[in-house]
């Protein structure tokens, strides 16, 4: 049976508005960045408020959480062993484990940084121009060495064992640094975060503007989103250059007026609840006998680490 | 340009955390007694204003986008000590939340990028321009607050990492922290904020000055006359 429906309907559509692949950055491209900057923010807001519904370790005082935190911070990065590396790595992996946190989302978010940062960047230090030792791998050999200036390159290029080593240290370290940080992020909300970072006698009035800070990039953040769209809205295809950065700057002005407006509202709020640049932060609960355990257990594996 | 913990031993990363401290300390007076008691929504205001500025990527001639640290701008645009609280808010909460940079890292990130950068690009945006309000001389003023100062931290950053094999070697002498010495970490570091990331900066430094020097209300602290600030 003959289909009845007119051809124009059943024609693929020919006019789409393609974003610009040539080079030249258009709309889309500015629009892709607001959007996916917006989007990872927004994810990273859930992620902070919400944090702090896992199994394990959620009852306890954020105090003893942050002050630990930055103890195996510290004893991260003083240990140079690579085995005790492995072992700390092991350890921040089963605390992910018995706080309930879904493992494979979480290190997928750890990888990327711990390669970019501790492998990429570091991985020249195993060639012998830069760590001379035992070879053990050779890339390049030249007819002679060479020197200029301040520099020596020797007629053998190749990697190192010791070279290997440093590598090694140093993507553990990132790693296990990015993955102790993540498993506070993930089992402590800012807001009881911040609060605890008052037991470093951080004055208040740093933490409060923290706290502001905090809650108007996400306020802003959505403004972005939004006049983008209205941006996107009256353009077609794709804009030159110079359109271009006049209209980014244009919506930087207008985000600066924005918060303008965000302050003086937020200031006039604080004056109608009583404030009169006195900043009071509500206490945590006080420290249990269960929260000295951790905080001792906590201290006396650290010291542990020093020494293996 | 973010440090990440690991790469900076903590004979550098302690000392670089006290000077911060007391950085801070300073700026937080000074700028109390500039805007009263309505600073602490100000300064909130403004750490996430230069937070957003870091998300946006501008067109650069070339076809590359770009976006800046913004620690000139925000000291063009809201004064060198407010710059200095505000950029050093939104690195802490970048390195809280989004793990960019090291917790460890902070001091010396924040010494870097909150301290150095806004006040070398305070001062050369002021003695460029100086009382002049001709377009291009804020332009040319606007640029090189950005070049310069994001060339000084970059120069900073790298002599952090180039003392590191210096200043904390192993038994066996090869370094525990940063493998790059001076001579390797200082040009690496210098060559690229040179050619690439210190253009990138000076030109989204002169867009967003240049725009905003347009405007009727004359947003920009580096124009207020110091009587009629409050």
């Amino acid at each position: 049976m003959r289909s009845k429906i007119p051809p124009f309907l059943l024609q693929k559509e020919q006019h789409k508005i393609s974003p610009d692949l040539s080079g030249s950055p258009g709309v889309p491209a500015i629009d892709r960045t607001v959007s996916n900057a917006a989007k990872s923010l927004k994810t990273m807001y859930i992620q902070a408020e919400s944090a702090g519904n896992s199994r394990t370790g959620n009852d306890l005082n954020p105090i003893i959480k942050v002050v630990s935190f930055i103890y195996i911070l510290v004893i991260i990065s003083l240990v140079s062993s690579i085995v005790s590396q492995l072992l700390l790595g092991c350890l921040i992996f089963l605390l992910f484990v018995f706080s309930g946190i879904r493992i494979s989302g979480v290190y997928k978010k750890i990888l990327l940084p711990a390669f970019l940062f501790g492998f990429l960047v570091s991985v020249p230090a195993s060639l012998n121009v830069i760590t001379p030792g035992d070879m053990i791998f050779t890339i390049l050999s030249l007819k002679k060495s060479y020197d200029f200036w301040i520099y020596h390159i020797p007629g053998e290029i190749g990697i190192t064992l010791q070279g290997c080593k440093i590598v090694a240290r140093l993507f553990l370290r990132v790693f296990n640094s990015v993955s102790l940080s993540l498993l506070l992020v993930y089992s402590t909300s800012f807001p009881r975060m911040l609060k605890a970072f008052g037991v470093f006698h951080i004055p208040d009035t740093l933490l409060m503007v923290i706290w502001l800070a905090y809650k108007f990039i996400f306020i802003l953040c959505k403004t972005v989103e939004e006049t983008f769209l209205a941006v996107k809205s009256r353009f077609i295809g794709n804009v030159k250059n110079q359109v271009l950065r006049k209209i980014v700057a244009g919506r930087i002005y207008f985000i600066y007026n924005k918060s303008l407006l965000t302050y003086e509202q937020t200031y006039a709020a604080m004056i109608s609840r009583g404030y009169e640049g006195k900043i009071i932060l509500v206490a945590e609960n006080r420290l249990r006998g269960k929260d000295l355990l951790v905080l001792f257990c906590v201290l006396f594996v650290g010291a542990l680490f020093l020494f293996i | 340009m973010h440090i990440p913990d690991g790469y900076l031993s903590p004979q550098t990363y302690l000392p670089l955390w006290g000077v911060f401290i007391a950085a801070m300390a300073v700026a937080v007076k000074k700028v109390r007694q500039e805007v009263s008691v309505r600073n602490i929504p100000y300064l909130g205001m403004a750490a996430a204003f230069s937070f957003i500025i870091m998300m946006f990527n501008l067109p650069v001639p070339g076809g590359t986008t770009g976006h800046a640290v913004g620690s000139a701008v925000i000291a063009i645009i809201f004064g060198p000590y407010a710059a200095m609280i505000s950029v050093s808010v939104a690195l802490i909460i970048q390195a809280l939340i989004f793990g960019d940079g090291g917790i460890t890292a902070i001091g010396a990130n924040c010494f870097n990028m909150a301290v150095c950068m806004p006040f070398v690009g305070w001062l050369t945006f002021r003695l460029i321009c100086g009382k002049s309000r001709k377009p291009g001389r804020i332009s040319v003023a606007a640029f090189f607050a950005g070049y310069i100062s994001m060339v000084f931290a970059a120069i900073l950053t790298g002599f952090e990492f180039g003392i590191q094999p210096l200043i904390a070697t192993g038994v066996d002498g090869n370094a525990l922290y940063c493998p790059y010495d001076l001579k390797i970490a200082i040009p690496a570091m210098a060559i690229e904020h040179l050619l690439i990331f210190g253009i990138v900066e000076g030109l989204v430094t002169t867009f967003i000055v240049r725009f905003f020097a347009k405007q009727e209300n004359q947003p920009i602290y580096a124009f207020r006359n110091k009587n009629t600030d409050e």
